[in-house]
Formats: structure tokens, C-alpha cells, sequence
């Protein structure tokens, strides 16, 4: 049998998809608007001709590239190309203005790949002992995750804390726009179509943070009427830095994988996840947000700690973690692939060579990363005049794409000019971000709970998952009342 | 760099210019690409069947066919869109069941009746599937059941006034037990629900389920069909055990704006019925578990009228008329 596996997997084809895919990956998920979901999309009915393990392959590569795809342009143009990558802006894109580019983008490459193995790792070992997991998570699990995710926007408000917690409340005011699941009644739709769908993330995503920058940029042009000649030093990533970010990328890893199983919960909630908790590990919390190796690589391993992690209970229960493998669950089915434990059996060398061609597939990300650093950093040297335009189409493009509706692009603009404002205004975006991908989540989840308890809320708090989130959160969020209450009563009894 | 810049600049300008294309004379048909807007998104089961019709589709016809995924709403985003494309052959939408229910429910400026239908192509059927733990394995006994405890069987659907809540709540009603519907985000998520133990019954297609009854952790009690459904073959239909009025089909067929001209209608027809019946298409359709169900455009209007009315009383009873 490993013979035969490692023929499917070192054949030319099986070889060639992953390259293919991982590249395309990269490049679909560097451009703001285009999702890696978005990406297998558009990929599947193209590689129904290919032998399974080809086409899967072909998929999965692009779902591994996709994901540290978005990181390139977080760090490099402050323009995250998925959600997933948006954390990776908080420390990427100021190192980047240090100058130090080329070490962020191998920060975010190294990191990536560890994160990625480390969940291909437990796909391999685990899975089914972690596949459970995942059916044990239903609306008041998943409300409990969203509301400790919501928790915090207080760790990634930067400078203020009120003016994060600001920008957290409009992300979740902008999230109540839309026809409701659970009652069907439609709210701030002022009787628009378009509107009842809600706004969609990604224009407001790419609005927020592309468009915005970009805003900013024009204005540094107007302002200083000179060239941005910012000579980049030949920074590139150290040994030191590779053992510095070696823990916090296995943390993150796990992390990400753990956070990929939930269904319904993916990289963009993990990579913020995984910098809330490195920051609260690390002895210096306070150089979070100012360009640090840590910032990076914990983003970054987390969110392809993700893709692994969704495998797991897409493979062995049919139940997609995120919606990258909602689509590769349509692929499986196409190709009489049906998952569950019956597949291990039935399709044993298949799914061996799947799990192989993982590994692969982030070793070739991996490669490509750390190879195309010095040509990634020339995107930095381009010519604001030159750069801007092109992201701005971009922009446009993306958010047209989505959904191929222009109503998109306006909702891109309207979040362009209200992000720039914000930053202006010293207000932080990343809560935003975080509380319309949230908000949804904790919404629909608590109500959904409140269904199936038919209205008693012991529901959130006799179910341990539940429980226990609720609980973290709770502490998250007074975390520091309780520091400064037992500072207080310390330096009392020292003055005694 | 500059090269790649140009080459930027010269695609962004092709791309624009495709829009600007002027009207052509509609005589001969088709002389220009044909749209199929399809409202719901890429990689589900409607665009795959799509997607795999339009290869085939632009062979017959000469012509491109370019398939275009307008999701949201409950697919409402993109019938309202395709009611008010222009009637003239080139702007085909992708009719799907949802256009009887979304209706009820959402204020739009919508109906069945907003397109001429073309022609139905594929229908699936909804099943009663239930957790495989469940102390019932029959019909009636899962009505004794529901009956001895009244409001505490949940059935998990795909979302407020979507498909699955129409049916389940015609099924409660037909069997005259009192249910919970608990709504999901999609019938994707009710099924894992539903394999989690957290909700006791779905009805969605057996494709849906498929995977979980396969693994031991669902079994299907009826199919809401006129017969029994080939992957299925001892599972009873509703109409075999007294439920005539429970059979909801989950059709996916073609439609175009009121007002497009007979013969383009009749073009368009005769295309999707010679590619449904080409070996490709059928080989795509046995693989991949579809059911080929060919309608002319009369039936599948009439079928539409038949099944509308059931989900209007339907939304009266559930409190959701809009």
C-alpha cells in the first residue's frame, strides 16, 4: 500500500496539480476580493476530468496556497487578500514600514508552513479521535466560541481601548443589516433586495482595508508631492527569528487546527484567536502592534492550521469545518468520494495519498514563499502613483467578482471613505472585521439555542464546550478589572 | 515591470469594452453569448448541473454561454435580477424551487409569474430522515411518538421561510403533530445538526443526507415523492402511507423575462432538452446522483402554479406572510 501511495502521490500529475494549485492559491488569495473559497469554486468543474486524487489534490493545493496567500499583501500593502490574513496586518504591515519587509514575508512563510504541517500531522494521527468533536458543537458551542471571540476586540484595540470598543460596535451594528434566519423579518433594508442579504464581508472587507489604504496613500502623495523613495533594507529572516516564532508558530498551529474543526468557524476567527493568546502569553504584550515576529507568526500559523484541521471532519464525518471544504465536500461527492469512516476503508490509498500530498502541497508553499520573497518585496518599491491605480481596480474587481453584482462595489467605496475616516480618527479596523464575522455567528447561535431549549438559557451553561468558553470569555473580558483590583489590594497591604 | 503594467492596463481596457457591446438584431438566434444567471453560489449542486450543461450548450448553439452566480437573500437576489433582464433570449435564469418560498416571506418585486418558464430539467425530492438512534424506525410510529410528546421533536431546517421549513412545517401539519423547527444557516448545517444529535429530523434530498445515513448516524423513513427514490428503494413514499398532499418537488429547470419572443423560447427549449438527452450529460447526471426529469415549459408552469399555492396556505398557517 505505501508503495502505491507514494506512486499516486510522486506521479507527474498528482506532482503538477499541486503546484498548480498551490500557486494559484497564492495568487487568488494575494488579490483583495478573491477568497480561496472563491478559488475551488471556480476550480472544481475544471478538474472533473482528472483522475480523483489529481483533482482533489489540485483543490486542496489551492486551499493551502490560498490561505497564506492573503498574508503577502497584509504585510506588504496593508491590504489582507482574504479575511484570513487580516490579523496579519496588526504586525506585518508595520514592520514592513520599518523596512523589513523581506523578514515579515519569511516570518509569515516559515510560520504558514509549520502551522500547516502541524495540522497535517494531527489529519494523520488524530483525526478520528478529534472528528468527534465536531458533532459535539452546535448552536450554543458555537454561540459560546463567537461571544469569547468577540472578547477580544479588547486585545487587538491597540492604542484605546473605548475607540475599539467603538469600531467593534459599528462592525456588529453593520452585521444586524439583512433578512433574519430565525424569524424571517428583514432589518435596515429600507425595502432593498440587495440589502436583505446583508452586506456581503468581502466588499466590506476589501473596502475597509484596500480601499482605505489606498485613500491614505493618495493623501501622503497630495501632502508630501514627492515620490516615496523608502529604501529598503535587505532584511531577510534570521535563525534567531525562526527559534523565536518556532513556539508561538506550534501554539498557533494547534490552535488553528482545534478552531478549524468547529464547523462554521475558520482562519479569520483562529489567526485573531492565536494573536490574542500569544499576546497574553508574551512577557512584553505591549510591543504587540509595532511590527514584531510573534505578531506575525501567530496569524499566520493559526489561519493554515485551519485548513488541516477542516480535513478532519470533512474527511471522516462529512462535515465541512469552514467553507472552503463546504465546496471540497461537493468535489469529494463528485467524485463518489463519500466521506466518513467507510472512506478509510474503502478508499484507503486515496486518502493516504491525500494526507501525503498535504504535506506536500504546504512544502511547495513553503518553497514558493521563501523563493519569491525578494520578488513579492518589489511591490513595495513600486511607485505609489503606479501602485494605487491598480489596487483600486483590483478593489473594484474583487468585490464585483464575489458576487458579480456592481451593489457590491458601491458597499466596497461607502467602506473605503467610512475606513479611512476611522483610521483618521485614530479608530482601529480589525475590530470591525472581527465583529461582522462574529456578530452573525453569536446572533444566530444564541437565538438558535433559545429554539432548541425552547427558551431556558440553562443551555449555555449545562453543556461543558459551552460552559467552559463562557467562562474563558468572561475572564478575558474582566481581566483587567481584576488585575488592577488585586494591584490595588496588594500595594494596600504594602503600605500597611 | 513596465511590460506587466501594459498588459495590465490592455486586459482591465478588454474587459471593460466587452460591456460596451452595442444591441444585435434578434432575427436569427442566438447571434450573440447567452447568460444563465444562477442565484445561488458556485459549487453547489444547481451550478455544477449548470456549469456541465453550458459546455455542450455553446457547441449546439454556436454560441458562448456564460454561467453567472448571483447569490443571497434566499436566491432572491438573483430572480429579482433575472425578472428584469432584457426579454430577449440572452438573459436565461436558473428557475429553482426557492422562487415559490422566497416570495412568501420576503417583500420582492417578484413572482413565478415574472418568467416564462423554459423548461425543467432536473427534480429532486425531499426525504423525512431522522437520528439512526431514535426510538421509532417507521412513519407511524414516529407519529405515536410526536404525539406523546407534543412540541419536543425538532426538525432542523435551512433558515426562516426557506424550502425545508415550508415542508417540514406541511409535513407537521399533515400528520397533525406539534413540532419545533429549529433554523440553520443551510441544509448542510441541519444535517450535521442532525448527525451531532442536536436536532431530531430534517427533511432534504437524499443526496444530502446521503453521507450520513451511509455512516450509521441517520436513516431516512419516507421520501416526499410521487415514487420511491432509486438510491432508496425501501424507504416508502409519503403517498403510500395516506399522505397524498406531500409531495414538494425541488425542481431545478430555465426560465426568461415575460415578454421574450415564442420562437427564442422555443429555441432555447429544444437546445437544453437536446443537451439533457446528449450520452455526456446523461453520464454526468447517473454519476452524479441527479434525476433527469425533462418538462416542457406548459407543465412546468402548471407544476409551479400547483405547488405555489400549497406554500401560500403554507406561510398563512406559519405566520410568515409578508
Amino acid at each position: 500500500m505505501i508503495v502505491e501511495v507514494l506512486q499516486n502521490v510522486f506521479s507527474w500529475q498528482v506532482l503538477l496539480a499541486i503546484f498548480a494549485g498551490v500557486s494559484a492559491g497564492i495568487a487568488i488569495g494575494a488579490m483583495p476580493g478573491l477568497t480561496s473559497t472563491m478559488g475551488i469554486a471556480l476550480l472544481m468543474p475544471l478538474t472533473f476530468k482528472f483522475e480523483p486524487q489529481v483533482g482533489m489534490m489540485l483543490l486542496i493545493g489551492e486551499f493551502v496556497g490560498g490561505i497564506y496567500g492573503g498574508s503577502i499583501t497584509a504585510i506588504l500593502i496593508n491590504t489582507p487578500g482574504t479575511s484570513s490574513a487580516a490579523a496579519t496586518t496588526l504586525d506585518g504591515f508595520p514592520m514592513t514600514k520599518r523596512g523589513e519587509a523581506g523578514r515579515a514575508l519569511g516570518i509569515s512563510t516559515i510560520a504558514s508552513a509549520t502551522g500547516g504541517m502541524i495540522s497535517g500531522l494531527m489529519l494523520v494521527f488524530i483525526a478520528p479521535t478529534l472528528a468527534s468533536m465536531a458533532l459535539k458543537f452546535s448552536a450554543p458551542e458555537t454561540f459560546a466560541l463567537a461571544f469569547f471571540g468577540i472578547s477580544i476586540i479588547s486585545s487587538i484595540s491597540a492604542n484605546s481601548l473605548t475607540k475599539g470598543l467603538i469600531s467593534g460596535l459599528l462592525g456588529l451594528m453593520v452585521s444586524l443589516i439583512g433578512m433574519d434566519n430565525i424569524s424571517g423579518y428583514s432589518r435596515f433594508t429600507f425595502g432593498s433586495i440587495f440589502l436583505m442579504n446583508g452586506l456581503s464581508f468581502i466588499p466590506v472587507l476589501v473596502g475597509l482595508f484596500a480601499m482605505s489604504q489606498c485613500l491614505t496613500s493618495v493623501e501622503e502623495l497630495m501632502v508630501n508631492n514627492s515620490i516615496d523613495t523608502k529604501s529598503l533594507k535587505r532584511a531577510k529572516i534570521s535563525m534567531k527569528d525562526f527559534l523565536k516564532i518556532l513556539p508561538t508558530a506550534i501554539r498557533a498551529g494547534i490552535t488553528g487546527t482545534f478552531i478549524g474543526i468547529v464547523p462554521g468557524a475558520g482562519g479569520d476567527i483562529s489567526a485573531f484567536v492565536s494573536y490574542d493568546m500569544e499576546k497574553r502569553l508574551s512577557k512584553h504584550p505591549e510591543l504587540f502592534g509595532t511590527g514584531i515576529p510573534e505578531g506575525i507568526a501567530a496569524p499566520e500559523a493559526s489561519n493554515n492550521g485551519t485548513t488541516g484541521g477542516a480535513l478532519i471532519p470533512l474527511l471522516t464525518l462529512g462535515i465541512p469545518g469552514d467553507s472552503n471544504t463546504a465546496v471540497l465536500l461537493g468535489a469529494l461527492m463528485m467524485y463518489n468520494l463519500t466521506p466518513g469512516p467507510q472512506l478509510f476503508v474503502e478508499n484507503a490509498v486515496t486518502v493516504k495519498t491525500l494526507f501525503v500530498g498535504f504535506f506536500i502541497a504546504n512544502f511547495v508553499m513553503l518553497t514558493l514563499g521563501l523563493s519569491n520573497v525578494k520578488n513579492f518585496v518589489k511591490i513595495v518599491n513600486i511607485p505609489k502613483q503606479v501602485l494605487v491605480p491598480i489596487v483600486m481596480v483590483l478593489c473594484v474587481i474583487g468585490s464585483f467578482a464575489i458576487n458579480t453584482n456592481f451593489d457590491d462595489v458601491i458597499v466596497m467605496f461607502v467602506a473605503g471613505i467610512v475606513g479611512y475616516v476611522l483610521s483618521k480618527g485614530g479608530f482601529p479596523l480589525s475590530p470591525i472585521v472581527l465583529a461582522l464575522i462574529l456578530g452573525p455567528m453569536a446572533e444566530g447561535n444564541f437565538r438558535r439555542s433559545l429554539v432548541m431549549s425552547h427558551g431556558s438559557y440553562s443551555i449555555f451553561f449545562t453543556r461543558p464546550i459551552a460552559a467552559t468558553f463562557i467562562f474563558i470569555a468572561l475572564i478575558s473580558l474582566f481581566w483587567p478589572i481584576i488585575k488592577t483590583a488585586v494591584k490595588q489590594i496588594k500595594q494596600a497591604r504594602m503600605s500597611k | 515591470m513596465k511590460k506587466m503594467l501594459l498588459a495590465l492596463l490592455l486586459i482591465t481596457t478588454i474587459a471593460f469594452s466587452a460591456f460596451a457591446q452595442g444591441d444585435a438584431e434578434q432575427a436569427k438566434f442566438p447571434t450573440k453569448p447567452i447568460t444563465i444567471t444562477i442565484p445561488v453560489s458556485a459549487g453547489g449542486g444547481t451550478d455544477l448541473l449548470v456549469r456541465a450543461m453550458s459546455g455542450p450548450l455553446k457547441d449546439l448553439l454556436g454560441q458562448p454561454v456564460n454561467v453567472v452566480n448571483k447569490p443571497g437573500a434566499g436566491a432572491a437576489i438573483g430572480f429579482a435580477a433575472g425578472a428584469s433582464d432584457k426579454a430577449d433570449g440572452y438573459s436565461v435564469t436558473s428557475m429553482l424551487a426557492e422562487l415559490l418560498t422566497v416570495t412568501q416571506v420576503a417583500d420582492v418585486n417578484f413572482s413565478y409569474q415574472s418568467f416564462i418558464p423554459v423548461c425543467n430539467v432536473n427534480s429532486e425530492y425531499a426525504t423525512i430522515t431522522v437520528r439512526a438512534d431514535a426510538p421509532y424506525n417507521t412513519i407511524p410510529e414516529f407519529i405515536a411518538y410526536a404525539k406523546a410528546h407534543p412540541g419536543e421533536v425538532s426538525f432542523g431546517n435551512s433558515g426562516v421561510g426557506g424550502i425545508w421549513h415550508f415542508i417540514s412545517a406541511a409535513v407537521a401539519s399533515e400528520m397533525g403533530i406539534e413540532v419545533t423547527h429549529v433554523p440553520f444557516e443551510g441544509g448542510g448545517t441541519a444535517v450535521t445538526a442532525l448527525a451531532g444529535g442536536h436536532v431530531d429530523a430534517v427533511c432534504v434530498t437524499p443526496q444530502e443526507v446521503e453521507v450520513q445515513v451511509k455512516a450509521g448516524r441517520a436513516k431516512v423513513l419516507a421520501v416526499l415523492a410521487p415514487e420511491r427514490h432509486f438510491s432508496l428503494p425501501d424507504v416508502p413514499t409519503a403517498t403510500e402511507l395516506g399522505y397524498p398532499n406531500l409531495v414538494f418537488t425541488i425542481f431545478r429547470g430555465f426560465g426568461v423575462p415575460l415578454g421574450t419572443p415564442e420562437n427564442v423560447v422555443k429555441t432555447l427549449s429544444d437546445a437544453f432538452e437536446t443537451v439533457l438527452n446528449s450520452p455526456e450529460i446523461t453520464k454526468f447526471m447517473e454519476e452524479k446522483h441527479y434525476t433527469k426529469d425533462f418538462k416542457t415549459g406548459a407543465d412546468f408552469g402548471a407544476q409551479m402554479a400547483r405547488e405555489e399555492k400549497i406554500y401560500a396556505d403554507m406561510a398563512v398557517q406559519l405566520g410568515l406572510k409578508k
